[in-house]
């Protein structure tokens, strides 16, 4: 009996544990806690951004190129891209010279002057820094 | 008796004697000198016009023993006739004359026994006016009984006469000082007949007209014998000897100071100036000429006819030119030192006028004879000569060689013969001169550049040409020359380094031409042949040296001698062998043969022809003994190479100055190139090529495996090497099979930028990395249809499409191909920017392979879709990748991007553990058939991440989405939505041999429930969309519609 007892205790507990947790994330909710997808600001992406040996150059026209120096590849051998960026997801679409696309689709967490970060959905992060 | 006889003599000789004495008194008692001087004196008067005086005169006995005579003393004859000249016209200090008185008055016959005059003087002038002062005697027209007189001169002597004689018209004059004349023989109406013996300490003669003559002698002795008819007819025997003969003409030197004697059996007639020579020897200086003949000088024009035969003794040439004027002959002997016994016979026939000379022949011989002259640097010894001279001043004079033979240098001999046509205008020539020559004797006279000869030299000349002296010798001037030489052991060294060589050498020489076989203005003909040819660099280190075997050549050049115009050269040749060796590189060829023209310095024509030729090269700077090269070894039963080659100085590629126009025909040919791993075999190739164009007629290759026929033209070539533009082509390559990687290695790096030539060598030295590189400057598109082609392992067959190849840029394009695995199709860039910089591109589609094969046939396929090995059947297969490379191939995987798509149906799901894991994680039963309907994705490679986009796939009664990604190091995260029978999902992530499997949420619940489906959703199937659309882009259909 006193097991018994003792689980509807324990439910009990965990049940009005539970409900705050709800309560809490509802008014965080309310409250913009958890916001939908950041929007930034695309014009802020133009420019060079370097991440150790890895650089991108991102043209306002939505055309890019990027190289990384650790293969001895310098900028005027940099591969094309085109770029989008809605909201905060960066897509970038990488053209093959003789023809073919491979999409690469980001969730950019942070864009300002100096700073651009996005993730994929493998949860791999890149950090760059504004170059140039 | 004796003693009786003594006395008997003795007393008869005492009474002649007394009775002589007896006489003498009684004479003297009854002429006395001062009676006879009055007789005579009162005589003379009768006879002589002039004045005389005779001091004494006496009869003597014994002075004219046993005649009795008169002796005269200082008999002096007067007649002065000008003031300028001597009054005395003879004057004698003593005379003595034994004459028969009794004769003269009884017979009028002038008997004179003896007459001398001693130390006298006797001087003749002629005036003006032709009048002599000898004209003393008294004349009686009416009294012609002195016709009747004779005279009979049986000793007429004058000693110690001093004679002179002025002819003041012909303005001669005559001086002999201390003659004595001797005068024997009979005189009778007007024939004089006997001896005469005249003698003289000097001569003088002189004529001041205008013939300005000048003769003086001493010790003149002359005889006469013979008669003097009517003082006209000279018959008789002539001899006279001159000592310090000196002759002046004008002032020319003629005699200077010789010994002159003449011996003649002579015939004259004054009155018709006809002089006839026999048994006449002339001497001058002791060099004898002997002259027959006759000599007629024209009464009415002075023209002198000569018919005489002369022969000279045997001159020695050293002692006859001193006598030579040197009025004649100048300073032409000044360089020339000739010597040797010179004898001349010939004769001088024909007329000397003003108009006309006589021809005079002569043969001439000269022995043991020597030449030197101060320009030319061979003396001339042990000479030997016949000639034959023509000489005819008005028409043409000739002289005929019949022989001549020399020595120089003690061991070289030399003969000539032939003629000389117009000796003394321009001559014409035609000679034969034979050699046996020491060709180190004869240095002098080759080019200097060669500095070193030797070796013997047999020559034959035969030539005709024209030379006149007027002019400098040109070798226009020769008509004809043959000349054969035969060489032993020839040696040269050219510039002190290269050495040349040839055991023998049969050289035929033959100028000028008529015929011109090339047009290139033929002069000289030489045929040259030899056993062997050497040509060798004595101060290379490394060995440079040329050897011919057996060579011929025919070749024909310009007039070489004319600097005027530069070379021209026409040869054919042929040998058995040519063996180069130069530096590193050496040649070996067998039976080179052909044709060779250079029309000038720039531009020439070369044909070759050869059977079983075959060239060596080697890098061992050895002799190839055998017929291997270590470097290349080409050979051909056939080849046939026609070049023109058009120099033009101002261009910098060498190719393009040489301007080479070629055809080229070989059957059966082999190039064996040690660089390569195969030989290429060449059964047949017929090219024609010029600096705008390469027309490739037939190539048949063989390389290793590979056997190709190759057509087509390439063209631009000029203004590729200008660097102005590419090198084009458009090529048809039609090949049984086709080994590629025989292919890429023949051709690895032609025509790289010099850059890049340096950037594989410092990779190759460093790492050892040898990519290859796609030729540069070049654009050529070669339509293929190869049967069978192997790549890497891989064979394929049925090949067809283009490949092109642009400026260091390899394209295949839209190659299709079939092996056992799939019928394919491919596009493939390949670009080496630069060495540690390649880029490798291609679009690669197959269509209907097996699985498994396709794993086989392309490992990588298992590394972008790790998951393919676990579905067995066919599939279609699209990869579209490229990425940059390093120099040792290595993915440069920052650049690495791709695409696939594959496609499969009625696939079955092998049963391995992996399969058994996730069956068991998603509750699979396990009588599920591991059928899949079929199977669509899209897979996208960036960097060493490869993304693996949703795809539905069903198996059986259950339905999943997988999705996920794993990268190139091989760890993963995947996710398979189970869609049927429940939605379940299962995480599977971790390393390959060590995955952790995670039951969840299924990931993609609505993608394929386009009304359900979500924004993410949308988006992922938008990509997947844009990969295959732009995949498909590149696909060719079998019709040729995309």
């Amino acid at each position: 009996m006193k097991k018994t007892a003792h689980i509807i205790q324990n439910i009990r507990k965990k049940g009005i544990t539970g409900l705050c947790f709800c309560c809490v994330v509802l008014l965080m909710a309310g409250c913009d806690l958890f916001p939908s997808k950041e929007k930034f600001d695309k014009t802020l992406l133009s420019g060079y951004w370097v991440s150790g040996t890895v650089h991108e150059f991102y043209n306002a026209n939505g055309t890019g190129y990027t190289w990384d120096t650790a293969d001895d590849v310098t900028e005027e051998e940099a591969q094309p891209f085109t770029w989008t960026l809605e909201k905060a997801t960066l897509t970038q679409i990488h053209q093959m010279e003789m023809g073919g696309n491979v999409p690469k689709t980001y969730t950019v967490t942070k864009l300002n002057t100096t700073s651009l970060e996005y993730h994929d959905d493998y949860g791999k992060y890149y950090t760059y820094i504004k170059d140039r | 008796m004796k003693k009786a006889l003594k006395i008997g003599l003795i007393s008869i000789g005492s009474v002649i004697l007394i009775l002589a004495i007896a006489v003498t008194i009684a004479l003297y008692s009854l002429f006395s000198p001062s009676k006879l001087a009055k007789i005579v004196n009162n005589q003379a008067d009768r006879y002589l016009t002039c004045d005389f005086h005779i001091d004494k005169v006496g009869l003597t006995f014994f002075k004219t023993f046993p005649k009795i005579g008169l002796d005269l003393e200082n008999v002096v004859l007067k007649n002065p006739q000008n003031t300028l000249v001597s009054d005395t016209l003879l004057y004698a200090k003593n005379c003595v004359a034994s004459l028969n008185i009794r004769e003269l008055l009884k017979n009028k016959h002038a008997e004179i026994n003896d007459f001398s005059l001693d130390n006298g003087l006797v001087n003749l002038y002629i005036d003006e006016h032709g009048n002599g002062n000898y004209n003393v005697f008294v004349t009686h027209p009416e009294d012609t009984t002195s016709e009747n007189y004779t005279i009979d001169l049986q000793k007429v002597k004058a000693t110690n006469l001093d004679i002179r004689y002025l002819n003041a018209q012909t303005k001669q004059k005559v001086v002999a000082k201390e003659a004595d004349v001797t005068v024997k023989g009979t005189f009778v109406e007007n024939n004089l007949d006997g001896h005469a013996d005249v003698k003289a300490k000097n001569l003088l003669f002189v004529m001041a007209d205008s013939t300005r003559l000048h003769f003086s002698g001493n010790q003149i002795q002359a005889a006469y014998d013979g008669s003097f008819t009517d003082f006209n007819l000279i018959d008789g025997n002539l001899n006279a000897d001159i000592q310090d003969a000196v002759l002046i003409l004008d002032t020319t030197h003629y005699l200077n100071g010789m010994d002159i004697a003449v011996s003649s059996d002579l015939q004259a007639d004054l009155a018709a100036r006809d002089f006839q020579l026999k048994e006449t020897r002339l001497s001058l200086d002791k060099q004898e000429l002997e002259v027959n003949g006759r000599v007629n000088i024209d009464t009415t024009n002075s023209d002198i006819h000569t018919d005489l035969h002369y022969k000279t003794g045997n001159w020695k040439i050293e002692e006859v030119l001193p006598l030579v004027p040197r009025a004649i002959i100048g300073n032409k002997l000044d360089d020339i030192q000739i010597d040797g016994n010179i004898a001349l016979e010939g004769d001088v026939k024909g007329t000397f006028s003003e108009t006309q000379t006589p021809k005079i022949t002569s043969d001439i011989a000269w022995h043991n004879g020597r030449f030197a002259m101060k320009d030319l640097p061979l003396d001339f010894e042990k000479a030997d000569g016949l000639f034959d001279l023509h000489l005819d001043l008005d028409n043409q004079s000739d002289v005929t060689v019949k022989s001549l033979s020399a020595t120089t240098r003690k061991r070289n001999k030399l003969t000539a013969s032939g003629t000389i046509k117009n000796l003394l205008g321009k001559m014409l020539c035609d000679i034969v001169a034979t050699g046996n020559l020491h060709i180190t004797d004869f240095k002098d006279f080759l080019p200097e550049d060669f500095t070193e000869y030797g070796g013997k030299a047999d020559l034959k000349v035969n030539t005709q040409f024209a030379y006149d002296p007027e002019r400098d010798f040109s070798v226009d001037n020769i008509t004809k020359a043959v000349i054969n030489g035969q060489f032993k052991d020839l040696k040269m060294l050219y510039d002190d380094t290269m050495s040349v060589y040839s055991p023998d050498m049969q050289v035929d020489l033959t100028f000028p031409l008529t015929e011109k076989p090339y047009k290139i203005n033929e002069w000289l003909n030489a045929k040259v042949k030899t056993s062997e040819l050497s040509i060798l660099n004595i101060r290379s280190h490394a060995r440079k040296e040329i050897i011919g075997n057996a060579i011929q050549l025919d070749a024909y050049t310009n007039n070489l001698l004319d600097s005027t115009v530069e070379l021209k050269l026409a040869t054919t040749y042929q040998l058995n062998q040519l063996r180069i060796w130069a530096d590193t590189i050496s040649a070996d060829l067998s039976n080179p043969q052909g044709v060779f023209v250079l029309k000038n310095m720039n531009q020439m024509r070369f044909d070759f022809n050869g059977n079983d030729v075959s060239v060596s090269v080697s890098n061992s700077g050895q002799p190839t003994n055998s017929s291997k090269g270590d470097l290349v070894d080409f050979t051909t039963d056939k080849i046939n190479l026609q070049a023109e080659i058009d120099y033009k100085e101002n261009e910098e590629h060498p190719l393009l100055q040489w301007s080479p126009v070629v055809k080229l025909q070989t059957t059966n040919a082999k190039a064996d190139i040690r660089d390569l791993e195969h030989a290429v075999v060449i059964p047949a190739l017929n090219l024609d090529f010029n600096p705008q164009k390469c027309v490739l007629k037939k190539a048949n290759l063989k390389f290793g495996q590979s056997d190709v026929n190759l057509t087509g033209t390439i063209t631009g070539i000029e203004r590729y090497l200008h660097g102005k533009g590419l090198l084009k082509g458009n090529l048809e390559l039609i090949a049984n099979y086709l080994n590629l990687n025989e292919l890429i290695a023949l051709t690895n790096g032609f025509g790289a930028p010099d850059s890049l030539v340096e950037q594989a060598e410092e990779v190759a030295a460093q790492s050892g990395d040898s990519p290859f590189i796609v030729p540069f400057g070049v654009d050529v598109n070669m339509n293929t249809t190869i049967k069978k082609a192997l790549y890497e392992e891989a064979e394929f067959r049925n090949i067809a499409g283009r490949v092109y190849v642009k400026d260091g840029v390899l394209v295949l394009e839209e190659m299709g191909l079939t092996n056992d695995a799939a019928r394919m199709q491919l596009t493939a860039m390949y670009r080496t920017p630069r060495m540690n910089h390649l880029f490798l591109g291609f679009d690669f589609h197959l269509l209907d392979i097996k699985i498994d094969k396709l794993i086989a046939m392309i490992p990588e396929v298992d590394t972008i879709l790790p998951m393919l090995k676990a579905f067995s059947g066919n599939a279609e297969f699209h990869f579209a990748a490229e990425t940059y490379l390093k120099s040792n191939y290595d993915i440069k995987y920052s650049t690495l991007r791709g695409a696939a798509a594959i496609n499969g149906h009625d696939l079955v799901v092998l049963d391995n553990e992996t399969y058994k894991t996730i069956a068991k994680k998603l509750m699979f039963s396990k009588k599920t058939e591991n059928k899949i309907d079929s199977l669509s994705t899209e897979i996208t490679i960036f960097k060493n991440e490869i993304d693996v986009y949703p795809f539905l796939l069903s198996i059986d009664k259950y339905s999943a989405i997988i999705s996920g990604r794993h990268n190139l190091d091989m760890t993963y995260d995947y996710n398979i939505s189970l869609l049927k029978p429940v939605r379940i999902g299962l995480d599977i992530i971790g390393l390959e041999d060590r995955l952790k499997y995670k039951v969840g949420k299924a990931k993609y619940a609505t993608l394929f429930v386009p009304e359900k489906r979500k924004v993410v959703e949308s988006n992922v199937m938008e990509l997947k969309t844009l990969i295959n659309k732009t995949l498909q882009e590149n696909v060719k259909t079998e019709n040729g519609v995309k």
